[in-house]
């Protein structure tokens, strides 16, 4: 795969002109209606200057998953470089009464001022982690909370899929198709999110295209259901479809599975005649794990065991990880469905939490939530991590000036200022591949949940205790 | 350290045309190689299977697609990067410099109750083209089609006992979010209430409602100071979640404030209650207020629920005004899967019709140009038949929405399809209206559907 060099600033949501739902410039009144006149309430007191700590999480672990991977941070800040308000949405507030004329005023020379910390994409994290602690005026930081949240949950949710579904086929090549996500917008997130897995990606040309990457791997360049059904004959689909490209596999089984080995081993054997070969042989319907077999033996036997074998048809990690296990003679394995929905854990909770307030005098308060199951943890915080021999051992969440191991939170923005390089996607991938071999080899597992390795420092509990007494009498 | 510009991986409504599989353009160009490409293409877009936990679906996404079929062409910059990467060659390049969508496209109404098996969407056009519109229009209806078919067992969970509502949070992003709210305005869901979703949909807000969060309350040094803030900036029509610290102290502190404002000639909206055991909270909540004579203020509940907890409140008779399904409803929890699929079923060339048939074990699909007849019994669905054009069967449900092309009639507005909505809603079986348990509503194959099917089977020597 080889990568163009970066592309320009973009404009994130553009493209939602097109398709009459979000674009940029519009995400700026994505935040419930609330905010804004909680946020004029702000003003009109004369809070201006009061800066809070807050905390973007997952507050609960999903169900099926042990780990999750950071996701999320590309896109807020993108979101941040291009968050205003024009006069038509200001206008818009005022006659929805949602704000007086002093905040339209605020709005009309809105500015991100504050501070960011946050995990790097592909990190493993564990719920209850802070993802990325924001310290800003608080009118700011309630104003950018639903867009935060929106877009840490998808790609967070993404990039934790993905990862097991590498887990399960360690070495085999991964092809993701996009086609029943919720939405295209869904669909682009996972795809980008495949290639942050050595030997995953997908051939989508709009998202390879984005990407800058120009050499599609031949394994989904499949001739399928539709063009074979559109020859009078499956055998004159086949030749056609693999006349001129030696990257295209031929789908098997749009009639009958054997006859269809037995058409692709004729244009096989036509192909090699010519000194050419054909790319592949795709599988997506039937017992899997027999049809390759019988399709790596008929092929070996006809001489063409250079031909490879993709198999496709509700994949998931589950079924992946028993497949492997089986031995599959598949090299190639289609994604799509189950995957792009997060099917079996679609939920997560991602919250955006209050942690501390500073009143702009020079007192500071932490703060917290103690609704039954909601609990939020006071106080700036760090997410401090311990290896041993390399792999995670423990995690603490502890307060930023405590010593307790590896900080994970890093710098993003300073008073406003990007201080962040956000890295290109084949670094993204030589990360996260160090990331998950961090992972203890419990939490790499498909089928078994076991919980995170990770507590919370005596300092913090404390804490927490102090904010309880006062709030709850 | 200084500013760099992202090296972004996200994208621009230009790249769009290009989300189409890969393979398609190349198998385009063989097509258009091999003299195919003015065949005549019918394809279908149905779902194969009921997904989990569900005994209909509604028919969403159609505006979306046709505004796509409208839009659709392709860049130099697009086409440069198929050639560049061998997807395509010069002819090719040179027909999609032309491309233009022409086809004709029948489909079912937006909100219409349908079944697996049957044809939503309807496409008749030059192969190629037929071809190409494939992923944009399989991603369009699968978000619009899960959103409604889960809204519809949200809304109807409640029993009309109280109102329900929606917003986007923690969807898929930001376009599922927004898909999921216009959805859940068809079948008369309140909205959380982001402006931007409102605008971009031309939904009417009389008056968007105020509710202090948590996030507020939180950044005062105690729950009261936080009540008041609010109720004096926001008194027209605010409220405020009482459960950020301690949910009886927050009722209590909630009747004060509504105390102050009674003397201030104010009225308190609401309280809103967002965690915890909801329905002996509800009862605490309501029976507070009536003891304090506040009978006016309304009771909201937010905070994962879906429609299995909305019909045990229901059944519950608790007594709140408005229950928000938010993240269950937005996420599809229970049910996230839909098996869109878009299948070739004809081509014609001329007066020469090839039939198209899937033969797969498990994914069959049907040849020809199809019907989709329904029939009622007192006004209540009873047989759906899956049959040729031109059969007399029952009530047709594809409708020609598009010639050459061209819009045929004008789409109907939101208002309109939530009119549409309702009356459907009054056709589904009432068996299918459990909540809880699975029935199958199966669709019946015409004589001649099957005859056609058959003789395909039997041409392809499938066994």
């Amino acid at each position: 795969m080889k990568l163009t060099p970066a592309v320009e600033l973009l404009n994130y949501y553009d493209f939602m002109k097109y398709t009459r739902l979000l674009n940029d410039d519009e995400l700026s009144l994505y935040s419930l209606e609330h905010f804004y006149p909680l946020c004029s309430a702000y003003l009109a007191q004369g809070m201006e200057n009061v800066v809070g700590t807050y905390d973007l999480l997952v507050r609960d672990a999903p169900p099926h998953r042990n780990f999750l991977l950071a996701g999320g941070l590309e896109a807020i800040v993108q979101y941040i470089e291009n968050w205003r308000y024009s006069e038509d949405q200001i206008k818009y507030l005022l006659d929805s009464k949602l704000i007086n004329l002093q905040f339209a005023e605020y709005l009309r020379n809105f500015k991100f001022t504050g501070d960011i910390e946050a995990i790097p994409e592909g990190s493993i994290y564990f719920p209850g982690e802070t993802l990325v602690r924001i310290t800003a005026p608080v009118i700011q930081a309630n104003l950018m909370t639903d867009a935060m949240i929106a877009l840490a949950t998808i790609d967070t949710l993404a990039l934790s899929k993905i990862a097991r579904v590498s887990l399960a086929a360690p070495g085999k090549k991964i092809s993701l198709g996009f086609v029943r996500a919720p939405g295209v917008d869904a669909g682009w997130r996972y795809s980008r999110a495949a290639f942050f897995f050595h030997g995953s990606g997908t051939s989508n040309a709009a998202v390879t295209k984005r990407l800058g990457i120009v050499e599609i791997t031949g394994s989904t360049l499949n001739a399928n259901h539709a063009f074979i059904k559109s020859f009078p004959t499956e055998l004159e689909a086949m030749r056609a479809a693999t006349k001129d490209s030696e990257k295209v596999t031929v789908m098997v089984d749009t009639y009958d599975f054997e006859q269809g080995m037995r058409n692709a081993i004729v244009v096989a054997d036509e192909l090699k005649a010519q000194g050419k070969k054909l790319g592949g042989v795709t599988v997506d319907s039937g017992d899997l794990l027999e049809n390759c077999k019988l399709a790596r033996a008929m092929l070996d036997e006809a001489g063409h065991s250079d031909v490879q074998i993709a198999a496709g048809g509700n994949l998931d990690e589950y079924k992946l990880s028993k497949l492997v296990a089986g031995g599959i003679t598949a090299d190639v394995f289609l994604i799509v469905t189950e995957i792009v929905t997060s099917a079996d854990a679609p939920k997560l909770e991602t919250v955006f939490k209050m942690a501390e307030i500073q009143d702009g005098k020079g007192g500071v308060r932490q703060t917290a939530k103690f609704a039954p199951g909601k609990l939020s943890l006071p106080g700036k915080k760090q997410v401090f991590r311990n290896l041993k021999d390399g792999i995670i051992s423990e995690d603490v969440i502890g307060l930023e000036e405590e010593n307790l191991g590896t900080p994970l939170l890093v710098p993003i923005y300073r008073q406003g200022k990007l201080v962040y390089n956000l890295p290109l996607l084949e670094q993204n991938r030589e990360y996260t591949t160090k990331q998950l071999a961090t992972l203890p080899a419990t939490h790499k597992e498909i089928f078994k949940e076991y919980p995170a390795p990770l507590s919370v420092s005596p300092k913090l509990q404390e804490l927490l205790e102090q904010v309880r007494q006062r709030h709850i009498h | 350290m200084s500013f760099e510009p992202p090296k972004t991986h996200l994208y621009l409504e230009e790249d769009l045309p290009l989300i189409q599989l890969s393979h398609t353009y190349a198998q385009s160009s063989i097509w258009l190689e091999n003299g195919m490409s003015e065949q005549l293409a019918t394809y279908d877009l149905f779902v194969r299977d009921m997904p989990a936990h569900r005994n209909y679906m509604l028919f969403g996404g159609l505006q979306e697609i046709l505004d796509w079929l409208q839009k659709i062409r392709f860049s130099e910059s697009d086409i440069a990067y198929l050639l560049k990467v061998k997807l395509i060659d010069e002819n090719f390049a040179k027909y999609l410099r032309n491309f233009k969508f022409t086809g004709t496209v029948r489909a079912m109404q937006e909100g219409t109750v349908f079944f697996p098996y049957e044809p939503v969407v309807r496409i008749t056009a030059p192969l190629i083209e037929a071809s190409i519109i494939e992923t944009y229009m399989m991603s369009a209806a699968t978000g619009n089609i899960m959103f409604m078919s889960k809204a519809a067992r949200i809304k109807l969970a409640g029993q009309n006992k109280f109102a329900i509502g929606t917003g986007p949070f923690r969807a898929h992003s930001f376009e599922s979010g927004a898909k999921a709210c216009r959805a859940g305005y068809l079948l008369g869901m309140a909205l959380g209430g982001q402006p931007a979703i409102n605008i971009k949909y031309n939904i009417p807000v009389d008056r968007y409602v105020v509710n202090g969060q948590h996030l507020f309350i939180t950044s005062y040094p105690d729950e009261l100071s936080a009540f008041r803030a609010l109720t004096d900036h926001y008194p027209e029509d605010c409220g405020f979640m009482v459960d950020t610290y301690n949910f009886e102290q927050g009722i209590e502190n909630a009747i004060i404030v509504a105390k102050e404002m009674e003397a201030r000639g104010q009225r308190l909206a609401r309280v809103v209650i967002d965690s915890g055991d909801k329905i002996p909270r509800c009862r605490h909540a309501r029976k507070r207020l009536d003891e304090e004579n506040l009978h006016y203020v309304k009771i909201f509940l937010v905070g994962n629920l879906d429609e299995y907890s909305i019909a045990e409140l229901a059944a519950a008779d608790a007594p709140c005004d408005i229950i928000y399904s938010i993240t269950e409803y937005v996420t599809l929890s229970d049910s996230p899967k839909l098996e869109i699929v878009y299948k070739l079923a004809e081509l014609r060339k001329g007066d020469d019709i090839h039939y198209a048939a899937k033969l797969a074990t498990g994914k069959l699909s049907y040849p020809g140009r199809k019907q989709v007849y329904r029939t009622y019994t007192g006004g209540k669905i009873t047989v759906d038949t899956l049959g040729l054009e031109g059969e007399d069967l029952g009530q047709p449900l594809l409708e020609k929405v598009m010639e050459n092309g061209k819009l045929v009639n004008k789409q109907p507005n939101l208002e309109e399809i939530q009119t549409y909505v309702t009356s459907q809603l009054a056709t589904i079986p009432e068996h299918l209206l459990d909540l809880h348990k699975e029935h199958k509503f199966e669709i019946k194959i015409s004589g001649q559907l099957q005859t056609l099917l058959e003789s395909t089977r039997a041409k392809h020597g499938a066994k």
